[in-house]
């Protein structure tokens, strides 16, 4: 079985509370992605797309290395 | 629960009563045991379809995780079907062999089996992953 643990990190919680306490919805519907998509995505239970992570970092105004972070 | 995982844990549910059937119900028709398999075929085709309408799965809803599950879901799904079927064929071999003539009703059921191996180890891989998580590999 594949190895499940992600070797890339995320601020997207703490870039949701930073930005007026975004709920996971509204960022869901932002980047037009269901509400268990951002879950998975905080849990790192799943890596994005490159164009979600870009739509992500988008919405939040930052660069994508500053929202998802590999963990070497 | 999302719709995804409900029409999984249906069709699961669904497979294995399947499964059942053409273990311990088709033997029990011997005369027309091929017709009966065709049957349990036909319906268990009907009963996808119907899980798939009941829960109100829409292909146009899911977005890239959900694809992404059911794609890696798919791909455990098809390693699972193909060493059902291997095992499948030497069991045949193995009862078959010394006249070389396999009963079309075992050919059915190899073809009917195949079929239920794949959704039951797709839908199990999809509950799964939805659970684990689905990571790009």
């Amino acid at each position: 079985m594949f190895k499940q643990e992600a070797p890339i990190a995320n601020t997207i919680r703490k870039l949701r509370f930073e930005a007026g306490e975004m709920t996971q919805e509204q960022l869901a519907q932002k980047v037009n992605v269901t509400r268990q998509t951002i879950i998975a995505l905080e849990a790192g239970k799943y890596l994005p797309s490159l164009s979600l992570a870009i739509r992500i970092a988008r919405v939040f105004g930052k660069q994508v290395e500053e929202v998802f972070i590999v963990q070497d | 629960m999302l719709a995804q995982q409900k029409e999984a844990i249906l069709s699961l549910l669904s497979s294995l009563v399947f499964a059942l059937l053409l273990l311990f119900v088709s033997p029990l028709f011997a005369a027309a045991r091929s017709e009966v398999i065709l049957v349990l075929f036909a319906l268990f085709i009907l009963t996808l379809w119907g899980v798939r309408k009941s829960v109100g799965l829409k292909f146009k809803s899911l977005d890239e995780m959900d694809k992404t599950i059911r794609l890696q879901a798919a791909i455990i799904a098809v390693h699972g079907f193909g060493a059902m079927v291997a095992i499948y064929a030497i069991c045949l071999y193995i009862l078959h062999r010394v006249d070389s003539l396999v009963p079309i009703h075992q050919v059915l059921s190899l073809a009917f089996a195949g079929w239920l191996s794949l959704y039951i180890f797709w839908t199990l891989s999809i509950l799964i992953l939805y659970r684990r998580g689905a990571l790009h590999v």
